[in-house]
């Protein structure tokens, strides 16, 4: 597993399921699964821009794009890659 | 007509009936009759006054029915005391209400002394030989040989009005501090009549008692039982924290009539085997009250008990069984909540919207209650005080199309999380339709619902629950945290102590919430 995979995969279990990552894989849908709702959005994108130094713009926040662990993984790698 | 009447005719016409039925002692309605004139003449020798009030603190038994048959003889007022209650809450309901006189069985009297025996209380009267205790002179230790000794002869009543105060029911106000519900005849006989009636009770009954006589459920089975001249089977609390115990005690029994919080069906079912062990065939009536049923495991009740009619009572302490429910068979797997039913024992039912005007069809609001169940009031920090007409229960229910009421839960536990009004017991019983947790309960921590659940299958995960909720509620009723635990802290009332587990859940204390997943720990919403 990548370090981004990780540090978000360690953020979702801490904060969203109180410790408890049984179930969580890459591909859970994090919408259906009752983990994101507008709120707990907000602080994933202050955490993703915090954890790894990128700013998200409005056209990157659309539900698509937090669906999955996976879907996260992707667009912080793009924004990564672009920065570099 | 009084409470403390409806056992003499059964003593002069059916005398060698058995009246009460353990837990080490049976007694006859003979007996029953002649030991309560026994303690009434005890009593009244002891100096107790018309209207004074008699603590109670016995373990349930023929001989603590008999001391409060007594009290009410002597004219006085009977309060029930917890024999599991600490001394400092003794003491506290003591002082609320004056009490100078305590029947009560010998190795309760270490609670008292423990506490320092100064106080309103000056005379014990023993329930069982004991060995003299060492007291100060002030204070009054009456020798079970006493009661014994004493006349069997009918005391001439004090007074006739079923309007007066017959006993008095401590319940925890939302303060902590307890506070003496006032009932009287008039309001205790307009159930028990109504709830013997409705199930035909008579004297080939044999009711359990599980209830705690300082919890209302008991006024089943004390009074509507004497009523009838049918029998009180003691279920003991022993018996009653062991599923497989309280299975026993129905099938060696063969109780045909129960009165209970769900928890104690459940526990029956699940540790018991109610099913495995051939069911309770001679169960025929199975009353349930004190919080909500969760659906699925009133579904397997109803089929493991196929004989048993099964009835939601719904009230609280101050209007006993307001509303009723007959469920008239095992609820389908679509439905989510059963009715609480409508306006039971003469009293009439009304909804009221937040402005005071009565609710339309399918609008919550609170549900306000008038009729012969409604306390005289409240005796509360040593005052009196008379109850509202009619009186408001602080339920939020709803009115169905077909007339049946159904329960949102409590206003108080209707709570703002993030500016969105939740009523915590409706996340509840959703986390509780889940096939996997066994019971649930949500409390409001950092402005956020956590959930507190117990898994049956050790496979759930915090995920599962949340997937569970996302697919029923609306994303603002979704619990942000969700703690998995071995059980929930009861009251000894045997309801969930929603106070205890909101504190341990502030307070993250494992000895009281024990985790299933050793580390699990919510970090708060904050990004970091």
């Amino acid at each position: 597993m990548s370090q981004v995979k990780a540090a978000i995969r360690e953020y979702i279990v801490s904060t969203w399921l109180s410790g408890d990552e049984r179930g969580l894989t890459d591909d859970t849908d994090l919408q259906e699964s009752g983990l994101l709702d507008s709120l707990t959005t907000l602080s994933l994108i202050s955490f993703l821009e915090e954890t790894f130094k990128i700013q998200l713009d409005p056209a990157d926040i659309h539900a698509e794009a937090f669906r999955t662990l996976d879907a996260i993984v992707t667009l912080v790698s793009q924004k990564t890659s672009l920065k570099a | 007509m009084r409470i403390d009447r409806l056992v003499s005719p059964f003593a002069a016409q059916t005398p060698d009936q058995v009246a009460v039925d353990g837990p080490t002692e049976t007694l006859t309605y003979a007996e029953l009759e002649a030991l309560a004139n026994r303690f009434a003449h005890t009593l009244r020798a002891c100096g107790v006054q018309p209207g004074e009030r008699v603590g109670v603190h016995l373990p349930r038994s023929g001989r603590a029915i008999a001391a409060m048959l007594g009290a009410l003889r002597a004219g006085a007022v009977y309060v029930p005391l917890d024999p599991g209650s600490p001394p400092t809450r003794l003491k506290l309901i003591a002082q609320d209400c004056a009490i100078r006189h305590v029947v009560i069985a010998p190795p309760l009297f270490a609670n008292w002394s423990a506490s320092g025996l100064e106080g309103p209380v000056e005379h014990f009267i023993l329930s069982a030989d004991a060995a003299a205790a060492d007291v100060p002179s002030t204070i009054h230790v009456h020798a079970w040989s006493e009661v014994t000794r004493a006349s069997d002869a009918a005391l001439a009543p004090t007074s006739d009005s079923p309007d007066e105060l017959a006993y008095l029911l401590y319940t925890s106000g939302s303060t902590g501090i307890p506070k003496g519900v006032m009932l009287s005849h008039r309001n205790a006989l307009a159930f028990v009549d109504w709830a013997a009636d409705l199930i035909a009770l008579g004297p080939k009954d044999r009711v359990a008692s599980v209830a705690p006589f300082h919890f209302d459920l008991s006024v089943f089975d004390l009074w509507s039982t004497l009523s009838r001249g049918a029998a009180i089977v003691i279920v003991d609390e022993a018996t009653v924290i062991s599923g497989s115990r309280m299975v026993d005690r129905i099938r060696e029994k063969e109780i045909t009539a129960w009165y209970s919080v769900p928890t104690a069906i459940v526990l029956m079912l699940d540790a018991g085997k109610l099913y495995a062990r051939g069911g309770a065939p001679s169960l025929r009536s199975v009353f349930f009250a004190g919080e909500v049923f969760p659906v699925k495991h009133l579904r397997r009740a109803m089929e493991t008990l196929p004989g048993a009619r099964f009835f939601n009572l719904f009230g609280p302490t101050e209007t006993n069984v307001c509303t009723a429910y007959e469920v008239p068979a095992p609820p389908s797997a679509d439905v989510t909540a059963i009715p609480i039913g409508h306006a039971s024992c003469g009293d009439t039912a009304t909804i009221l919207d937040p402005e005071g005007k009565p609710a339309a069809d399918g609008e919550v609001g609170e549900l306000f209650i008038e009729g012969p169940t409604v306390m005289l009031g409240y005796w509360d920090a040593g005052k009196r005080t008379p109850a509202k007409h009619p009186y408001p229960t602080g339920d939020m229910v709803s009115r169905r199309a077909d007339g049946e009421l159904l329960y949102h839960g409590r206003r108080d536990h209707m709570v703002k999380v993030h500016g969105f009004r939740v009523e915590l017991g409706e996340v509840e019983v959703a986390i509780q339709d889940h096939p996997g947790i066994r019971e649930a309960i949500v409390v409001v921590h950092d402005q956020e619902l956590v959930a507190v659940a117990v898994p049956s299958d050790p496979a759930v995960s915090v995920l599962d629950v949340k997937r569970h909720c996302a697919a029923r509620l609306p994303k603002y009723m979704i619990p942000f945290g969700v703690r998995l635990v071995r059980a929930l802290p009861r009251t000894s009332s045997g309801k969930i102590d929603r106070v205890r587990t909101a504190a341990a859940v502030r307070e993250d204390d494992r000895s009281v919430l024990a985790p299933i997943v050793a580390g699990g720990e919510s970090a708060g919403r904050g990004a970091t």
